[in-house]
């Protein structure tokens, strides 16, 4: 299996946030990721094309870690990804771990041919940064569920809800309901697009 | 008293002879005098509610400030600014008929909670207006949310207290002026808390279901 990342490690607010959460991500896939492209800030000086070849053509996941508005993902205060080079992931697997990546971009993503997409309708947050550790493994829980366990994207939602709940549950018990209600701001903002709502698409149609 | 949770009753109204009127009694004896402010003009009014916003606030508001002067609706939309939260109910001594229609517009627009007339209603419509908006108020997720924001020192009400993925921080005095001025990430916020509180539920409703099996 493929995976390219994309972290905006650099960035003054929130680099360090995003470089965990792509860490987090990465140590649980990685006995079941055959090659892995992580692409930070720097990397990103460089256009999206230069990259995307080197999956020869393979269908890959990409998972995105850095600012988003409505129709674009921003690497280094520059949009990097958007409608016009989303192309690039035509049969691929993308989770834009962004604020607001669901609003439009999803749908353009999916109308060039991205067979998932994962985002989130709104602004994404988290609070009290000793329980971010919990806010990530939420965020990372669906495509830990579907690389790690193969389960399909309707098993993937399910275990996902769990997970949420999970974290909502902790954080009521060691937080408050304040600190708890931003997760689960996060959980309902969270989207999935999936082709010809065929929800039974799982890890072996992107090998 | 209704309940322990602070409220205050804040009355406009310019007349001098107001405090000896029956209702006036009638309020302190039923919410204590400590939570009644009367003020004579609305714009010493609205500076007393500007300055004491820790307590869920009852306006009443009277209509008829006199012909040279403001009537009370003028000031309806200053108060709505300040919060969302104030329930204001509007008293008028000469019935709904004399309010301008495009007044009684501004009225729902700027959610006027409640019209008493004090010549048909008498004050004990005024009284179960009032106890009205305070179960109201106890039971607005926002109103809760804004006290428990308030209970916290001013330095960590200050300090950024949320992280936004977009990198933007918020404190809580942010968060409070969203929910105050009715914001989409202020309604936002109140709608998360009641969303956990049914996530919560639901899951010892799975809890209570797997115990029964």
């Amino acid at each position: 299996m493929n995976i390219l990342t994309i972290c905006d490690n650099n960035d003054t607010k929130r680099g360090e946030y995003f470089s965990t959460s792509e860490q987090n991500l990465i140590d649980k896939l990685q006995p079941n990721i055959s090659s892995h492209q992580s692409l930070k800030t720097k990397d990103c000086q460089k256009s999206l094309d230069n990259y995307t070849p080197n999956f020869n053509g393979k269908p890959f996941l990409c998972v995105a870690y850095a600012h988003g508005n409505e129709s674009s993902i921003a690497v280094d205060n520059e949009n990097y990804i958007h409608f016009e080079n989303s192309y690039l992931f035509n049969q691929s697997f993308f989770y834009a771990c962004c604020c607001l990546s669901a609003k439009q971009l999803g749908q353009q993503m999916m109308d060039n041919g991205c067979k998932v997409f994962l985002g989130f309708e709104s602004t994404i947050s988290s609070c009290n940064p000793e329980a971010e550790g919990i806010y990530q493994d939420c965020e990372n829980a669906f495509m830990t569920f579907f690389v790690n366990e193969g389960l399909n994207i309707q098993e993937c939602l399910k275990k996902v809800e769990e997970k949420y709940t999970e974290g909502i549950v902790h954080l009521s018990l060691s937080y408050g309901l304040f600190e708890t209600s931003i997760l689960q701001g996060n959980y309902n903002a969270f989207r999935v697009f999936c082709t010809n709502d065929d929800f039974s698409i799982t890890k072996d149609d992107f090998v | 008293m209704v309940n322990n949770r602070p409220f205050q009753i804040v009355i406009i109204d310019d007349d001098l002879r107001f405090k000896e009127r029956p209702i006036f009694d009638e309020l302190i004896e039923r919410f204590g005098e400590e939570n009644i402010i009367w003020r004579e003009t609305p714009k010493e009014g609205l500076e007393y509610i500007e300055s004491n916003l820790t307590k869920r606030t009852i306006v009443i508001l009277d209509y008829d400030f006199g012909p040279k002067r403001s009537n009370g609706l003028m000031w309806l939309k200053p108060l709505q600014d300040t919060s969302s939260l104030i329930y204001v109910i509007l008293n008028t001594s000469h019935g709904v008929a004399i309010i301008p229609p495009d007044e009684l517009k501004d009225c729902i627009n700027n959610h006027l909670m409640a019209l008493v007339d004090k010549a048909s209603d008498g004050y004990e419509k005024v009284i179960s207006e009032v106890e009205k908006a305070i179960g109201y108020l106890n039971n607005r997720v926002d109103c809760i949310l804004e006290e428990w924001i308030l209970r916290h020192e001013r330095f960590t009400r200050e300090k950024p207290y949320i992280r936004i993925e977009g990198g933007e921080t918020m404190s809580l005095n942010d968060v409070l002026n969203e929910i105050r001025k009715d914001t989409i990430f202020g309604r936002k916020m109140s709608n998360n808390i009641i969303s956990t509180a049914i996530t919560l539920m639901q899951r010892d409703i799975a809890k209570l279901e797997n115990s029964e099996k």
